[in-house]
């Protein structure tokens, strides 16, 4: 669905995009990240708004560069911040961009309707979207983003502002829209949550770069079992010793060991070990591995602590 | 019209697309008609066509001598119908075209910017040349009629009226109604653009728009009595339209100079006024371009 090939963005001399390559085919991929990791920067790109500086990037095989009319044909994107055309009623937004995207008139005036419908603001729909609450102001969003059926879906922080009903909701319908129709989807989010729940693969950006690329499937399934661990003493002794019997460790920020055991393993025996390196455990916790396990990990790995 | 069918499920569309000029007509045709829902804009519209109409009447008295008798006008009070009385109707219809325009541009953009609506027609096969060009094309459509629409109606009716080889004795007037309107039209349609997408409120957007038409021509005569020169007039763009209309009037058919009445010889060659416009239209265009984008740069 998306492959990036040393895509590169430069604002003056700020490089916000760092050589990205990468090629993802599953069918809902989440783009995680903390603030200001590149994220909306990289969904930007994608669609035109910033030229690449350097390498290019391919959204269903089109080009972004050669074939940018084509793609985005094929393109539904509902940005982070509130979009719309002031002065007119929901019904003739979404229709007119319906119409934009190539939908003849009176199919674009009826599949506004029925979208608007579908997204569950079909008694609003004559309203003026100015005078909508935040999370109406974001179903409308997301209606003029599928109004034309997308074959791809650029989602950028689809649940902001809104509320836990109104965001259940909002993840409700765009799971139907992946599951049911069929269309791919790009969900940029900082809230972990969100991509679990939509998303097969994620791409983690941290200032600008790839911190790690997963599949959330098989990362659940091979880290299923894992130890939080706080321990006092030789730290970096016990560390070498558990690596030793097969263990995989990760240092938090705050000092907190992550160990993930192999199958054989039980976590009695990483409680002798510290015994017998003279460590004393304060805190062992048996977990099992999330989203935010795998972002926490991509982040520290590249940079030693969290951002 | 069937409304919906399931609402359980969303149906992508699966149909034929439509094409390039279609899609460009997009931009205006909604533009006209949330401006068919303005009744300050229908009322000022309206308005616009009592000077053509008022010379409609005279011109159609000028060939009715039993009209002007029963009136008891003497004949030689009536105007003859020749370049000048067309320049001074395409003076007065260019104005208040612009006065339309005042109230229609800041309209057409302020509604997409204010609300952060550019990255959504830019995230579809949308250009950025054919979104101004769509937004561009509603204020010419609108001064056309006002201008050179009515103004040529006015030149066919006073050839029906006045027969035989009139209409190609003052082919050149037709020509000048044409050219001087459009060219008028394209720059103030420019500038009211460029002003538009730098305000937030519409009411702004008309009030800086007349004022950086009427107080820069202030500006320019400011600058003429300061500095002791002729340049500030550059600065004046009704005055350079009227040194530029009366030379697009003064020709007739046969490229002779026609002296139009009433007129002072302009301040500066007229090539300096092309000039000026080229360099207005320039700038404006490049402004337009840098202030018209998806997504704010934030420094």
């Amino acid at each position: 669905m998306l492959e990036l090939d040393n895509l590169k963005v430069q604002f003056g001399k700020q490089e916000v995009l760092k050589s990205l390559s990468v090629s993802l085919e599953s069918r809902a991929v989440g783009l995680l990240g903390p603030n200001g990791a590149g994220k909306t920067t990289l969904l930007n790109t994608l669609l035109g708004f910033n030229p690449a500086t350097a390498g290019t990037a391919r959204v269903l095989g089109l080009d972004i560069k050669q074939d940018a009319a084509r793609m985005k044909s094929l393109i539904g994107y509902m940005p982070e911040n509130d979009s719309f055309v002031s002065g007119i009623t929901a019904v003739r937004f979404v229709s007119l961009m319906a119409e934009l995207s190539g939908l003849p008139r009176e199919i674009a005036l009826e599949k506004a309707h029925e979208t608007l419908f579908w997204t569950g603001l079909g008694e609003a729909r004559y309203r003026k979207i100015e005078t909508f609450s935040q999370g109406m102001k974001q179903l409308a969003k997301l209606a003029q983003a599928i109004v034309h059926g997308p074959k791809v879906l650029f989602l950028d922080e689809p649940t902001n502002g809104l509320d836990p009903p109104a965001r259940r909701r909002m993840l409700t319908l765009i799971n139907d829209i992946v599951n049911k129709s069929g269309t791919r989807l790009l969900l940029s989010s900082h809230l972990l949550r969100d991509v679990e729940e939509c998303c097969q693969d994620v791409l983690i950006l941290n200032q600008g770069d790839i911190a790690g690329c997963h599949n959330l499937e098989e990362e659940k399934e091979s880290k299923f079992k894992f130890l939080e661990i706080e321990i006092q003493g030789d730290k970096d002794s016990f560390t070498a010793e558990i690596e030793k019997r097969g263990c995989s460790s990760a240092e938090y920020a705050d000092g907190r060991l992550k160990i993930v055991l192999p199958e054989n393993m039980s976590a009695a025996e990483i409680f002798m070990i510290a015994l017998d390196m003279d460590a004393e455990v304060r805190k062992m916790e048996m977990k099992r591995s999330t989203l935010e396990d795998i972002f926490l990990q991509a982040v520290e790995n590249r940079h030693g602590s969290v951002q | 019209m069937a409304v919906y069918s399931n609402h359980s499920r969303h149906q992508p569309y699966q149909g034929r697309l439509t094409g390039p000029l279609e899609r460009f007509m997009i931009i205006p045709r909604y533009a006209f008609r949330s401006l068919s829902e303005s009744k300050i804009f229908l009322l000022l519209f309206t308005a616009c066509f009592a000077v053509p109409l008022g010379c409609l009447l005279m011109i159609y008295l000028n060939h009715n001598l039993d009209a002007i008798k029963m009136l008891g006008i003497d004949p030689k009070d009536l105007n003859l119908i020749g370049n000048t009385f067309f320049l001074r109707i395409t003076e007065i219809q260019c104005i208040c075209s612009f006065f339309i325009m005042a109230l229609v541009a800041p309209g057409l953009l302020l509604p997409d910017m204010n609300n952060n609506g550019l990255p959504l027609y830019f995230s579809r096969p949308i250009t950025k040349q054919v979104y101004l060009g769509g937004k561009l094309f509603v204020l010419v459509a609108i001064q056309s009629v006002i201008t050179w629409v009515a103004l040529s109606l006015l030149f066919f009716f006073q050839a029906g009226l006045a027969g035989g080889s009139w209409i190609f004795d003052h082919a050149d007037i037709l020509w000048a109604i044409f050219s001087g309107s459009l060219v008028w039209i394209l720059i103030t349609s420019l500038i009211a653009l460029t002003v538009s997408s730098m305000v937030r409120w519409k009411a702004a957007g008309g009030a800086l728009l007349l004022g950086v038409v009427f107080i820069a021509s202030g500006m320019g005569e400011a600058i003429n009595e300061i500095f002791r020169t002729r340049y500030g007039i550059l600065f004046n763009l009704i005055y350079m339209f009227e040194k530029i209309w009366e030379w697009l009037f003064s020709f007739n058919v046969h490229g002779n100079v026609i002296v139009v009445p009433a007129s002072e010889a302009p301040y500066l060659p007229l090539t300096y006024y092309w000039l000026d416009l080229i360099v207005i239209a320039a700038v404006c265009t490049a402004l337009l371009w840098r202030k018209v984008r998806a997504f704010e740069v934030v420094k």
